[in-house]
């Protein structure tokens, strides 16, 4: 199990073995790796599409690392930014990751943005998953993109994928899984603490699937979508897409299923506020509620104040539903937050009151009376 | 009043497309509560003629019922009484 580092600076001529010895691109590493490696690529922009050549195995993936911080790279840290653009103003290439088919790989802490064109031929996606089992991303942020996360197939395949702590912003369709010929049931495709906003478009829908069964979605926020969640066809009979512990605001309808098969998406313990349709064709959950949120704008003060913001993910979001019991949320939010109370809150953010004070770790901003 | 727990139910959909034009009809029932508590129902059948060119049907339901089911949410609201309201301003 070796570990390999990318970065500026480098060449694809060197092992890659060390920092100091670091690959030039993403693909110099995908050159070298084998089941259970490691890669750290250092800060930088990467204008590359990485198709991956070879699989991992179950219990030794192939995972890859934006090093944001630099501990592991050039000690600095700062964007690890992939982009299908050679010069930010036309892209070229289609996908920021396409596993190719290969299982087993992780991705972690990439900042990815490819085009949101409308033509079919570049319709691809900041992370391309098709018909792949063991598929990782995790704390990644999307933008522009036609899709976020996307596996599109024909042949049946049951896919198996985990999508958490990524942020959507802008994606015209977060996550996609579509097959477009064949009933999947029982794929193992489990989302959650994350965040879909700012897909203004007629057909942006935060997570869309067609004829696959099996997902599972919790503790996510949907802001300002024309679909949080969407089914287009009726799923085999017993199969479902679960939808626990979320929040849904301001979207158009929040969940979408299918005329006369209102039990394809099973949703419980969710909030809805101001959307004009919390759902159609779905049946409401006994426990889902609705509230108003309120957000924790820290993250705007800080960001004026001198740019001490201490991570973009530094919001929550919380009302009246805090420690409300749901079914099955993860043990951390998205910020790595563990349960505060009796029971982790709704959202991809944990409501952390000891955020609030100069005592918290986390520097008070000026202008809500901090140094 | 502010119009919360919205809930669409679709039926009796019916969509073709031609080279000339496309055609869906869809019945939407849209039940809601109010936040002083009262339930309130619509039912409609609502239409679309438009004219486009050849495109699959599934597509067409899949934009158009968008459109159809804002428009019927949107009436519905307006009637709700004492006070008309309109979620979107409109």
């Amino acid at each position: 199990m070796a570990t390999y580092y990318v970065g500026p600076g480098g060449n694809n001529a060197n092992s890659g073995l060390s920092w100091a010895l670091r690959k030039l691109t993403l693909a110099g590493a995908e050159a070298v790796v084998a089941a259970g490696d490691t890669v750290y690529v250092g800060p930088g922009t990467y204008r590359e599409q990485l198709t991956c050549t070879i699989s991992g195995t179950l219990g030794n993936p192939i995972t890859y690392i934006g090093d944001y911080f630099g501990h592991f790279t050039d000690g600095i840290g700062g964007l690890v930014r992939i982009t299908a653009s050679d010069d930010d103003e036309t892209y070229q290439q289609r996908d920021g990751f396409d596993l190719g088919g290969f299982n087993y790989r992780s991705f972690i802490g990439f900042s990815v943005d490819v085009s949101d064109s409308n033509d079919p031929a570049w319709q691809h996606g900041c992370f391309r998953v098709s018909s792949v089992i063991g598929a990782v991303v995790n704390n990644c942020y999307m933008f522009n993109g036609f899709r976020g996360v996307m596996h599109h197939a024909a042949d049946g395949f049951v896919p198996g994928f985990e999508v958490s702590n990524c942020y959507f912003d802008g994606t015209i369709i977060g996550i996609s899984f579509v097959d477009s010929a064949n009933l999947v049931n029982n794929a193992a495709i489990d989302i959650y603490n994350c965040i879909f906003n700012n897909m203004g478009r007629t057909i942006a829908r935060g997570i869309l699937f067609t004829r696959i069964g099996g997902a599972v979605v919790r503790n996510c926020s949907f802001i300002a979508l024309n679909n949080g969640i969407r089914s287009t066809v009726a799923l085999t009979a017993g199969q479902t897409m679960t939808v626990n512990n979320s929040m849904f605001e301001k979207c158009q309808v929040a969940l979408f299923g299918v005329s006369g098969h209102a039990g394809n998406i099973a949703e419980n313990y969710n909030n809805f506020w101001d959307c004009t349709a919390d759902r159609t064709d779905v049946n409401t959950g006994a426990n889902s509620i609705n509230l108003p949120p309120y957000r924790d704008p820290r993250f705007f003060f800080r960001l004026v104040d001198n740019f001490r913001l201490v991570t973009p993910f530094d919001l929550a979001e919380y009302c009246q539903f805090i420690n409300l019991p749901g079914v099955s949320p993860p043990a951390h939010d998205m910020r790595g937050t563990g349960t505060i109370g009796a029971h982790r809150d709704w959202g991809p953010l944990e409501y952390d009151p000891t955020l609030l004070t100069a005592s918290g770790g986390i520097p008070r901003s000026r202008l809500i009376g901090g140094v | 009043m502010h119009p919360i727990s919205v809930n669409v139910f679709t039926s009796d959909i019916s969509a073709s497309s031609s080279a000339a034009q496309a055609n869906l009809s869809v019945r939407v029932t849209v039940n809601w509560s109010t936040q002083d508590g009262h339930k309130y129902t619509h039912s409609e059948t609502a239409n679309l003629q438009a004219v486009l060119r050849a495109i699959p049907v599934e597509d067409l339901k899949a934009f158009a019922m968008d459109f159809l089911i804002q428009q019927v949410c949107q009436k519905a609201f307006s009637q709700t009484n004492p006070k008309p309201y309109t979620k979107d301003g409109v």
